[in-house]
């Protein structure tokens, strides 16, 4: 026991918490005197520091009871616990434009790095007075991780940019829930301006993201759940969340979810739909469920674009699609499970990340300290790696280990012991850990124990694995063979033989479920270790690395996911999968989009254009555009979204399914987005033109019609000619003109038609026609070009009657 | 409109240009209107899927090319569910068993027992009495299932096709599609009809583009006039292309996209993952160290998630391996060299077969050769 015990220490920090903040001054005499009645500890430090921290609720409890029983103190210390989350989103949830009291926030911060300070000096010390108080009194009766989900924003772990992002999409929502502005209209004037320009054609009368459903995805534990709670809590929602364990009948959840959607709570907050773990539902109930209510909101939000005037002439039919008016918050492990593959395009997706080691530590830091416990950091730093970031597991490792006495002794006695490798292996049997440590063993060669000794015990290690961290610690060893210093040609070949006996083992495990070679799993490991093991390698202690790169098998996932998706057309049908990654898609790229050939010559070319397009078209591929910082492949695109932090993001052309994943030279890639742009621009025009035509057939039929219906109306007929004249005339105009300016004229020359269509018997538009088509004649023949483009969608702006020299 | 190979793709037995002898058998075959089970193999590229798809049009009409996509459930002993891809016509059903791995047994023994057990009952002369040849030969009770892949079939899906094939032959027929029957187990050969569709010759393939050229007159015109010229570099798709005749029609789509003008001398359009390994041949024939190593683990690792399968790197690997080692003048003697690369590739190949690590076995494969090399170049040490 030689560290135990630093009164002199103890006293400091006492002194210079006091000094800091002296506006807790007395309160802090007040709880320490009310201590000292019912324990004779005055020195417990942290409890002090917790008491302070969270003042101003403890204070009038701490009266109640010095007036009361000592006895009843504990459950109210517990309760204070619960009190303090609480009371912080409390005065963070007030105000979503998050105005916080710095003040406050300051003075916690201060006291927390000093906690952080003092900490691992005595960690030891506190630790038996605290856990012995803890166990007479408080019971642990409630699971950690529930205890210390995140409860405000600021509590959240993980990546910053990924819980902004998530917070933006949330309140986009706000006019059509709140009524309140959304941050977007509440952008500064010279930020809109940049605003890319997708944006305004899909813009949506509520302004509400594009997409409608936010999926968020990434790997168990890493705080989905928390932070779709959280967050939506935090502005002022009411969570509704439907996960795996209820029910997932298709009947069931449309009811539930239009409960959750279009009704009000009992509280009278809005409700927010948490939809939990989508990729176990099943494609028939769940996804299904989701997809109507997504496209009942788009058919709706067309007709009010469109001025809803029909709709409201039909009257109330049952069959009128319904506005979303809720947001829905979507999570999963895994994306491309095939159960989402039709949700996925209509939904925002998010990806997830781990959190940084550091970042859990310093949480999981914390709990030990509201809960007593002692951590070292060497244990916090196996726990963490081999739980793999997984915080949940980590907090719950952490309360397996709190709740038994003795093995959290021997984890002390392990610190102020002889420490290294020898000390984490000693006791614990919990082979996940192992996985991670076994690698190590086999890396460095411990040095007071020879060779011999060292082989057998990792032999008794190995063989006490299961296949699968043997699999685990055969890929490490594969993972980082590489960058051991010994690591000669020879050596390496030697070695390739028995990462094929494990590969072979492992394989024969797995697939046929043979159990009997389960034995020899552990080969490949012990040869790594007489291979490898050098007592050089020891203190050159860089960390090799032995993890696999995950980044290469996301990629190959979405490889895949586009073969089965291509695979799906009729024409590619015929191949087998390997041919076409291997030979198919390549030529496809260049058929479709030919970067040999310059830009230049290519757009000159129409017949090649056009062919493109239909190819593309057969083939079920669509341009899109997404926004981006960078080029580097799907993931770094998620991530460089708020890189750039003035709101100009770099727009991205791409295919979907995203050819681009073939593709090795960087090159071309970046080539290809300035074709594929064109050619978007391309196929958008080429199918303005065929609505166009296809409209001009339809008035035709239409004024045919008219004629027919009443002979009288000669003059009638006439009118009707006339803007079928003036559309060919722009469609003239405008093949002759610059690409952009052309699709301006075009969209609202058919808005226009579309506009005559609608209303075709009315006599006024008729007399509007006459107004305007000969001024438009007259204006684009104008030398200066002025181009007007007026309200968009015929709503009350068009339907009454504009002269042009009202607009001007 | 879409992509010249799909657009050309022959429809009826008329249309097929070369194998004639083949043609003839599947009218014969069509006329008699049955058939006993098919084993259809031949390099890709040759014609079988095609010869197929006309068959089947032949037998029941244009109603087979009424395809649409289905998503069918099966559930593994082991309670997960699995979803698979049939293609189905009114008349037939397609089928890429491999796509489940090995979960293909369920797929094969759910799928045919289910297609098998149904009798069809043929409305086709009362719906389409236009179509005469139904009418008159109202026999065809059974439904075609079209196995796509079928030699990366498992042992045990191969083994469950065995007795369906026969237990339910009065209401299926099965045309198996592979490129080698080398892995088709011999009861199955022995219960289908084989019949072999090679690759089109040079004068076969350069009759085809002609007429694709033909119809397409923009494309046409950038292709050289003289027909020697012409000729000249029909025969440079036809060899990139490996004799694929579909490969062929897209690379010379691609060209005609890429090109203004096409001669003789212009650049084939080759896939990108070969370059990269073109370039590793050379890196590692240069440079043999572990750092070397170091970077084509990450090159493998990027070919690897390109979908490019782990049996092709490692041949077109050795292949090139095998150009560059020949010209590599420090080597002395260089047939031993070859002869010990070649070995190791087929080590290696063996080993890709057998575990399911790629990258082990690519870069051991890297390795070895690196070790030969080395030894080849400083005597053994």
């Amino acid at each position: 026991m030689s560290i135990y015990a630093m009164p002199s220490l103890g006293l400091d920090f006492s002194k210079s918490l006091l000094g800091t903040s002296s506006g807790f001054k007395s309160i802090q005499d007040l709880t320490e005197k009310g201590q000292s009645t019912q324990s004779s500890n005055s020195t417990q430090l942290k409890e002090d520091i917790q008491y302070s921290s969270s003042v101003q609720v403890v204070l009038p409890k701490e009266i109640m009871l010095s007036s009361g029983k000592t006895i009843c103190l504990q459950p109210k210390n517990r309760g204070q616990y619960n009190e303090e989350p609480i009371l912080e989103k409390a005065t963070l949830a007030s105000d979503t434009i998050q105005l916080i009291d710095m003040g406050n926030l300051r003075r916690k911060l201060e006291i927390e790095k000093l906690i952080h300070h003092q900490e691992p000096k005595n960690t030891s010390n506190r630790f038996k007075k605290t856990f012995h108080g803890l166990k007479d009194g408080r019971r642990v009766d409630s699971l950690w991780t529930e205890k210390y989900r995140p409860k405000s924003f600021f509590d959240l772990l993980g990546n910053e940019r990924t819980n902004r992002h998530i917070l933006e999409w949330l309140n986009q929502w706000n006019e059509v829930v709140f009524g309140r502005p959304t941050p977007d209209q509440m952008m500064p004037e010279y930020l809109q301006a940049n605003r890319p320009q997708t944006a305004s054609l899909f813009s949506d009368p509520f302004h509400r993201p594009y997409k409608r459903v936010l999926l968020i995805h990434g790997a168990p534990g890493t705080g989905k759940t928390s932070i779709a709670h959280v967050i939506s809590k935090q502005l002022g929602y009411e969570v509704s969340e439907i996960n795996a364990s209820d029910e997932r009948a298709a009947s069931v959840i449309r009811e539930k979810v239009r409960n959750s959607v279009q009704n009000e709570s009992l509280s009278g907050k809005p409700v927010c739909l948490v939809v939990d773990e989508v990729d176990g539902a099943t494609e028939q109930g769940f996804v299904r469920c989701l997809l109507d209510l997504l496209y009942n909101d788009r058919r709706a939000t067309e007709n009010i674009k469109l001025g809803d005037t029909r709709d409201t002439n039909r009257g109330k039919s049952r069959k009128r699609p319904s506005l979303l008016r809720r947001p829905i918050i979507a999570i999963c492990n895994d994306v491309y499970a095939p159960a989402l593959e039709k949700l996925r395009p209509l939904c925002e997706v998010v990806s997830f990340r781990r959190s940084g080691a550091r970042q859990i530590k310093a949480r999981l830091q914390k709990i030990c300290e509201r809960e007593g416990l002692a951590m070292n950091e060497k244990i916090m730093d196996a726990l963490v790696m081999s739980t793999g970031g997984d915080v949940r597991s980590c907090i719950n490792h952490i309360q397996f280990y709190g709740a038994d006495e003795t093995e959290t002794e021997t984890e002390i006695e392990i610190e102020t012991g002889t420490g290294t490798g020898a000390g984490t292996r000693s006791n614990r049997k919990d082979t996940e850990v192992a996985w991670y440590l076994l690698l190590g063993d086999i890396y460095t060669r411990s040095a007071n124990v020879t060779k011999q000794q060292q082989l057998e015990t990792i032999r008794d290690n190995l063989s006490r694995c299961s296949p699968s961290v043997l699999d685990r610690v055969t890929g490490g060893c594969f993972n980082a063979m590489l960058e051991c210093d010994g690591a000669g040609m020879r050596k390496l070949d030697q070695v390739s033989e028995w990462l094929f006996f494990g590969d072979l083992v492992s394989r024969n495990y797995r697939v046929f479920d043979r159990t009997d070679v389960a034995n020899y799993g552990s080969a490949a490991g012990l040869k790594f270790f007489k291979t490898f093991n050098e007592v050089k390698a020891m203190e050159a202690n860089s960390r090799l690395s032995f993890r696999s790169r995950d980044e290469y098998f996301e990629h190959k996932k979405q490889a895949r996911e586009v073969i089965k998706r291509l695979k799906r057309k009729m024409g590619l049908v015929s191949c087998d999968r390997q041919h076409l990654a291997s030979n198919e898609i390549p030529l496809l790229n260049s058929v479709v989009i030919p970067t040999e050939l310059g830009i230049r010559q290519f757009e000159e070319n129409a017949e090649k254009v056009a062919h493109s397009v239909n190819v593309a078209e057969s083939l079920g591929l669509y341009y899109e555009t997404t926004e981006a910082a960078m080029v580097e492949g799907e993931e770094e695109e998620e991530a460089g979204r708020y890189n750039n932090r003035y709101g100009l993001r770099r727009k991205i052309h791409r295919f979907r399914p995203n050819l681009t994943l073939f593709l090795m030279s960087r090159d071309t890639i970046s080539k290809q987005d300035v074709f594929i742009q064109m050619l978007q621009v391309h196929e958008t025009k080429h199918r303005e033109r065929e609505r166009v035509a296809a409209e001009m057939q339809r008035k035709r039929q239409v004024a045919v019609e008219a004629r027919d219906r009443d002979m009288e109306g000669e003059p009638k007929k006439k009118q009707m000619k006339h803007p079928g004249s003036s559309v060919e005339y722009f469609q003239r105009k405008y093949n002759r003109l610059s690409t952009q300016l052309s699709h301006e004229t075009d969209k609202s020359s058919r808005k226009h038609l579309g506009g005559l269509e609608m209303l075709a018997g009315g006599a006024k538009i008729g007399q509007k026609q006459n107004d305007e088509a000969p001024l438009r004649g007259a204006m684009s023949e104008n030398s200066n070009r002025i181009w007007i483009k007026y309200h968009e969608g015929f709503s009350n702006a068009v339907r009454k009657d504009i002269t042009w020299e009202q607009i001007f | 409109m879409s992509l010249w190979a799909d657009k050309y793709c022959p429809r009826t037995l008329d249309d097929l240009t070369y194998h004639e002898e083949i043609s003839k058998k599947l009218k014969k075959l069509s006329s008699s209107g049955d058939f006993p089970h098919l084993l259809v193999y031949g390099p890709s590229g040759a014609g079988k899927k095609t010869r197929v798809m006309v068959l089947l049009r032949e037998l029941y009409g244009s109603g087979a090319e009424k395809l649409k996509v289905d998503v069918k459930t099966f559930q593994t002993p082991s309670g997960r569910k699995l979803e698979f891809n049939v293609i189905s016509s009114p008349y037939h059903l397609e089928i890429t068993p491999s796509d489940m791995g090995n979960n293909d047994r369920i797929v094969i023994q759910d799928l045919l027992k289910d297609v098998g057990q149904t009798e069809s009952i043929d409305f086709a002369g009362l719906l389409h009495n236009d179509d005469k040849k139904i009418v008159s030969n109202n026999k065809k009770k059974f439904k075609v299932v079209v196995i796509n892949e079928a030699e990366l079939l498992s042992r045990d899906a191969q083994a469950a096709l065995r007795r369906t094939m026969e237990k339910f032959s009065a209401n299926i027929r099965l045309i198996l599609v592979c490129n080698s029957t080398s892995s088709i187990i011999d009861p199955i050969k022995s219960r289908t009809l084989a019949v072999r569709v090679g690759l089109a010759t040079f004068k076969e393939t350069s009759d085809v583009f002609q007429n694709i050229l033909k119809h397409e007159h923009m494309a046409d015109s950038s292709f050289p006039e003289d027909e020697v010229e012409r000729q000249a570099s029909f025969q440079k798709v036809y060899e990139s292309a490996e004799g694929n005749l579909r490969m062929g029609i897209m690379m010379l789509e691609a060209l005609y996209m890429n090109n203004e003008h096409v001669t003789c001398s212009t650049a084939m359009i080759r896939p990108d993952w070969q370059l990269v390994i073109d370039e590793l041949a050379r890196g590692i024939i240069k440079d043999r160290s572990v750092g070397k190593l170091q970077h084509t683990r990450s090159v493998l690792y990027e070919l690897l998630a390109h979908a490019i399968p782990a049996n092709l790197i490692l041949k077109r690997l050795t292949l090139q391996l095998w150009h560059d080692l020949g010209e590599f003048a420090a080597l002395k003697n260089k047939d031993e060299t070859l002869t010990k690369v070649v070995d190791a590739a087929s080590t290696f190949d063996e080993r890709l077969s057998l575990g399911s690590k790629d990258i082990f076995h690519l870069e051991g494969f890297i390795t070895r050769v690196m070790v030969i090399v080395e030894e080849e170049l400083n005597g053994r040490t």
